[in-house]
């Protein structure tokens, strides 16, 4: 565009603009006065307001970070197949009890389930060398012969979450005799999906991968053993950063002008400050099998000397997608179903993002029912 | 048995790395609002929360920053906006935004040219010194030109911070010539000589770092640029409709919405990701050379390093697979043995 045509094409945008003096000062003063208000708020907010994932629960079992809870069931009678839900590496188990009135894990147990739920916790020096089969055949299975145990039931149901999503993938391929149903949300299945369908703003994170050779990744975890949570926290602002400057400025004079509205989104911002280094070794396995290669959808993915086949996935299935996710895109993880081993597929919509599945308004009408509905039909 | 109730995530468990990704980004919001073409505001704002005498609680802190930066923001967003409105209506308000759009396109006009130009350029706009003026500005004011630009360059000089915060930081070389400078005398001759070579090596790895930064911040640029001509585009589109923005904070938004769009047309673009891949491989390369430095040194004391650590936590997880391998069959042999009988006085053997 030339100067010229830019001139010209300003004089004719001016004419959209209906903005005066007065009105920029009245907009302005209201702007100010609602983040005097806001700031008088924040001044009264105590820790305890802020508490996440306050769901009671008992500690089962606990090795190096990481931990096993079992939710205090609100029946008397909770369903006999307990529930293992398993969160991704990327940000803390907490998403999942984000708020009271905002968690997956009380509606499930509302509905009667007996849940357990795995704190991967925070990764240190020590756990570089993890790798996602020492998470799925070591850690994950660990946890799935005590919840057997505990309920005396051969299979148990398992939930997976994004990243967790795929750790549960590889377990059920690997151990499907101890699983009675699986479900996955919002889990990457075919990782070049989103080359077939391009969006814009949506699989940076593929993207990124891919950009890099595998030379790049190796280096990156060589250089920094884990993947530094900052990093990778770092990594998601850069997804959207405009809108993520903007959340914190001409966005936030009316949340902070709204005492429930302002305690969501402090509750949500101490949910996505606690990330985790991400193992190293996992790291390396997850950019260049998964991301570069795409080795899981194509049955080539091999763990501890074991291929992952998906085929042997012969449980029923759920996959539940948010339409709006851009961490996830949608194609890579809808669509997936013959790739599985079972004859029961179901595969779910839920609007909106990637976490919104979890947290927002309309998805949670949709999740925890369309869930529970399944496992019970199926346990 | 006993229910515990999760103790809330603190600052303290987020941890110092990530506080300090909260810590740069809030850093970014008056480069924000300077890319808005917004003064900054002479008197302090009415914050209670500044005030208190009680630290508050993460990230009710780090918001109460933001909400106390916006608050000065909008009054120096008033300060600015006003006389642009008065003098000139719409048009001076867009006024701010469109005279530095003719010097982002020149820029990025450079960057496609290459050469000798192209580094001058990307030099220029790296450093704090005022942009050179290019053969697309004749005939404009220099001075008005480059007070139009300047907080262009703040928002691109935080964008290099960004990259320097997720890659290394340059810093440490200075640091390091200072700390081991005084320790060459100890070293001897043979660790000296590796030590100059690496040393060498590292400001080269630091150079090219920069260029990687210097190309992917002139992308980031042209993305904003993009990103005013898209609103200019949105906004001449609603004239005709016969549609009006009347709040100056609904016109930001738009401003926002158009420019993420630009930033992902960009980022997303081949160019984007091989700048996006570069500056990473020049960040990982430039930590590497750091670490083999401090491994000479480390080694010529007979310090453990990274490596000696590394490879003692290797070895205890490679024991605890081999551990894990033996569990099935430790159960197996468990549930094989006869239990041992309880008989009172008797000895079981």
């Amino acid at each position: 565009m030339t100067p010229a045509e830019r001139m010209l094409l300003a004089s004719h945008a001016a004419n959209a603009l209906a903005i005066t003096p007065a009105s920029l000062a009245r907009e302005l003063d209201s702007a100010r006065e609602k983040i005097t208000r806001g700031l008088a708020r924040l001044a009264k907010v105590s820790d305890d307001d802020l508490a996440i994932a306050t769901v009671p629960r008992e500690e089962v079992w606990q090795q190096d970070m990481m931990r096993l809870y079992r939710c205090t069931p609100v029946v008397d009678q909770p369903h006999p197949v307990p529930i293992l839900i398993t969160y991704a590496l990327v940000g803390r188990f907490q998403m999942i009890d984000l708020e009271a009135d905002r968690s997956l894990v009380r509606k499930l147990l509302a509905q009667g389930f007996d849940v357990y739920f795995i704190d991967w916790g925070m990764p240190g020096r020590a756990q570089r060398w993890l790798t996602i089969d020492d998470y799925v055949s070591g850690y994950l299975d660990r946890c799935v012969d005590l919840i057997r145990n505990r309920s005396r039931q051969d299979k148990v149901n398992l939930l997976g979450i994004c990243q967790g999503g795929v750790f549960t993938a590889c377990y059920a391929a690997l151990f499907p005799q101890k699983v009675r149903n699986v479900a996955f949300t919002v889990t990457p299945i075919d990782f070049h999906g989103d080359m077939r369908d391009p969006q814009a703003g949506a699989g940076y994170m593929n993207q990124w991968a891919r950009a890099l050779t595998a030379e790049d990744v190796d280096d990156l975890v060589d250089a920094y053993g884990s993947a530094p949570g900052s990093m990778v926290g770092f990594a998601f602002l850069m997804m959207n950063p405009v809108s993520n400057l903007t959340k914190y400025t001409i966005d936030l004079i009316d949340v902070v002008d709204d005492e429930a509205k302002l305690l969501n989104f402090l509750r949500m911002e101490r949910w996505i400050a606690d990330r985790p280094d991400h193992p190293g070794e996992v790291f390396r396995q997850w950019f260049k099998d998964l991301y570069q290669d795409n080795k899981l959808i194509r049955n080539e993915l091999v763990l501890g000397g074991r291929t992952v086949d998906l085929r042997n996935i012969t449980m029923p299935v759920l996959n539940i997608y948010a339409t709006g996710d851009t961490i996830i895109p949608v194609s890579c993880s809808r669509g997936v179903g013959n790739h599985f081993g079972t004859e029961d597929y179901t595969e779910v919509a839920v609007p909106g993002g990637h976490i919104g599945t979890f947290v927002g308004g309309k998805a949670q009408k949709i999740l925890a029912p369309t869930l529970g509905d399944w496992f019970k039909a199926r346990s | 048995m006993t229910d515990e109730v999760m103790a809330p995530v603190s600052a303290g468990t987020a941890g110092s790395g990530v506080a300090s990704v909260y810590d740069f980004w809030l850093g970014l919001l008056p480069q924000f609002f300077a890319q808005l073409g917004v003064a900054q505001a002479a008197t302090a704002p009415t914050a209670a929360a500044t005030a208190t005498a009680t630290p508050l609680p993460f990230p009710a802190d780090q918001i109460a920053k933001a909400a106390t930066l916006t608050h000065q923001a909008l009054q120096g967003l008033a300060q600015s906006y006003a006389p642009m409105l008065q003098a000139g209506g719409a048009q001076g308000l867009l006024g701010q935004w469109t005279t530095a759009l003719p010097y982002m396109a020149a820029m990025q006009h450079a960057l496609a040219g290459g050469g000798t130009a192209n580094t001058a350029t990307m030099a220029a706009w790296l450093g704090a010194t005022p942009p050179p003026p290019v053969p697309a500005m004749t005939g404009a004011d220099p001075t008005a030109v480059a007070a139009a630009a300047l907080p262009l360059q703040q928002m691109q000089q935080a964008w290099l911070d960004a990259g320097m915060r997720m890659f290394g930081n340059q810093e440490h070389a200075t640091t390091f010539e200072r700390t081991f400078g005084a320790l060459s005398d100890a070293l001897g001759f043979g660790p000296l000589r590796k030590l100059q070579v690496a040393g060498q090596e590292l400001m080269e790895a630091g150079l090219e770092q920069n260029q990687a930064r210097a190309r992917y911040a002139m992308l980031v640029q042209g993305a904003f640029a993009a990103g005013l001509d898209a609103l200019l585009g949105r906004l001449a589109g609603m004239a005709k409709a016969g549609e009006r923005v009347d709040s100056v904070l609904a016109l930001l938004r738009l401003w926002a919405l158009s420019t993420e769009e630009a930033v992902h047309g960009v980022l997303q673009s081949e160019q984007g990701l091989e700048a996006t891949a570069a500056i990473a491989r020049a960040g990982f390369a430039y930590r590497r050379k750091l670490q083999h430095v401090a491994t000479i040194v480390a080694d010529a004391l007979d310090m453990a390093t990274r490596r000696d650590l590394d490879e003692a936590f290797r070895e205890i997880q490679a024991l605890k697979r081999e551990l894990r391998a033996l569990r099935p069959a430790v159960a197996a042999s468990q549930s094989r043995a006869p239990r041992a009988r309880k008989t009172k006085g008797k000895s079981s053997s």
